[in-house]
């Protein structure tokens, strides 16, 4: 009897083998925490940056704000006299406006419609008193000075510290800008 | 969406948002399997392979908002960052040769022992697998470097057997006569 027994071809070994085998070797350990930490720290970098850049633009915004031309400022109107005539009727009561009383900002409705400097003054006093608005109620302020004329920024026993604080601030821009 | 895009979509945003933690659950997820394909890439060099990595790493954690999870698995993505820097890096190296005098070439080339043999051929292969297409390289790396058979990829590809085997020869072809005459 024959030993003589066909085999299957072996598989032909495949030359890229040993060229693209799988790499071997020990884990990068210390890579891995340096690629760790440096990323980490990359990642909060640029998250303050882009913090940064936010409140930057966020300035950016408020400055242009302030810079731009108001949409209800007008050119000066002709003074009227409110602070120093004579037959000025007194000053209203300081304290809470009965319930019927037109609201602050239908007062400066009313005053830009007539660009009436007393209503301005009223609306901005109403502003700072009872809904603790300065930034309206210097809004208004501004307003009343720029329709009264210069003879409104003497500063008077009924003033407020805002619309003091306003007008002495007006006098020292006119007085710095005199030449010398 | 499935959970795997899910998951990386919360991490990703997470991350974006300054989340450390997010960050390095990606980078925990990814980190050994990007490290064995890098390693692959440069022909078993360990520094080069570090080089890579570190740059894969940083410009993934720069260009993370650009990491779509719906469109490839995170490591897929560092892959591809990956063989884009390989590739870049060996083209800027092949101008620098071309630019460098002949006789400073020669002078530059290492001693001829075999560790520099054992070098130059990493080099080669990683030169060589940096210049084939995207499709042969990955079938490469299915096969080789993952070990997978033709039938698995193939049923993952949604293709024929007979179809990735076609691509898997032409593969090998290519890698052949890109990496010159002398291969094993």
């Amino acid at each position: 009897m024959s030993d003589d027994i066909t085999l299957p071809p072996a598989p032909e070994p495949d030359p890229l083998a040993e060229l693209l085998a799988p790499p071997t070797g020990p884990d990068p350990v210390a890579l891995r925490r340096r690629l760790r930490e440096q990323t980490v720290r990359l990642l909060r970098r640029r998250r303050l940056w882009r913090y940064l850049a936010v409140a930057a633009a966020v300035a950016a915004a408020f400055l242009l704000g302030l810079l731009l031309p108001r949409p209800g400022a007008r050119p000066p109107a002709p003074a009227p006299e409110t602070t120093s005539r004579p037959d000025q009727p007194p000053a209203p009561e300081k304290g809470p406006a009965p319930a019927d009383a037109p609201s602050a900002v239908a007062l400066e409705w009313r005053a830009f419609d007539n660009t009436d400097a007393s209503l301005y003054r009223q609306a901005g006093e109403r502003y700072l008193r009872e809904d603790g608005d300065p930034l309206a109620a210097a809004r208004c302020y501004r307003q009343s000075l720029d329709a009264a004329g210069p003879d409104a920024l003497a500063v008077t026993a009924d003033d407020d510290w805002l619309l003091m604080a306003i007008k002495d601030a007006r006098q020292r821009e006119k007085h710095d800008a005199k030449p010398f | 969406m499935d959970e795997r895009t899910r998951r990386e979509r919360a991490w990703q945003r997470a991350a974006l948002a300054g989340d450390a933690d997010a960050w390095l659950a990606l980078y925990d997820d990814a980190f050994a399997a990007l490290d064995t394909y890098v390693l692959w890439r440069c022909g078993g060099l360990r520094d080069l392979a570090d080089d890579i990595s570190q740059d894969v790493w940083l410009t993934a954690v720069r260009r993370l908002a650009a990491f779509d999870p719906a469109r490839a698995p995170f490591l897929a993505w560092l892959r591809g960052i990956a063989a884009g820097l390989l590739r870049n890096r060996f083209r800027l190296r092949a101008r620098r040769d071309r630019l460098r005098p002949p006789g400073a070439a020669a002078a530059a080339a290492p001693a001829a022992d075999a560790e520099a043999e054992r070098r130059e051929r990493a080099l080669r292969v990683a030169r060589t697998l940096a210049d084939l297409p995207e499709r042969y390289e990955a079938v490469l790396r299915a096969r080789y470097l993952e070990g997978r058979a033709v039938a698995d990829m193939a049923a993952d590809q949604g293709e024929t057997a007979k179809a990735v085997e076609s691509v898997l020869s032409r593969a090998r072809q290519a890698f052949r006569d890109a990496y010159g005459g002398d291969t094993p």
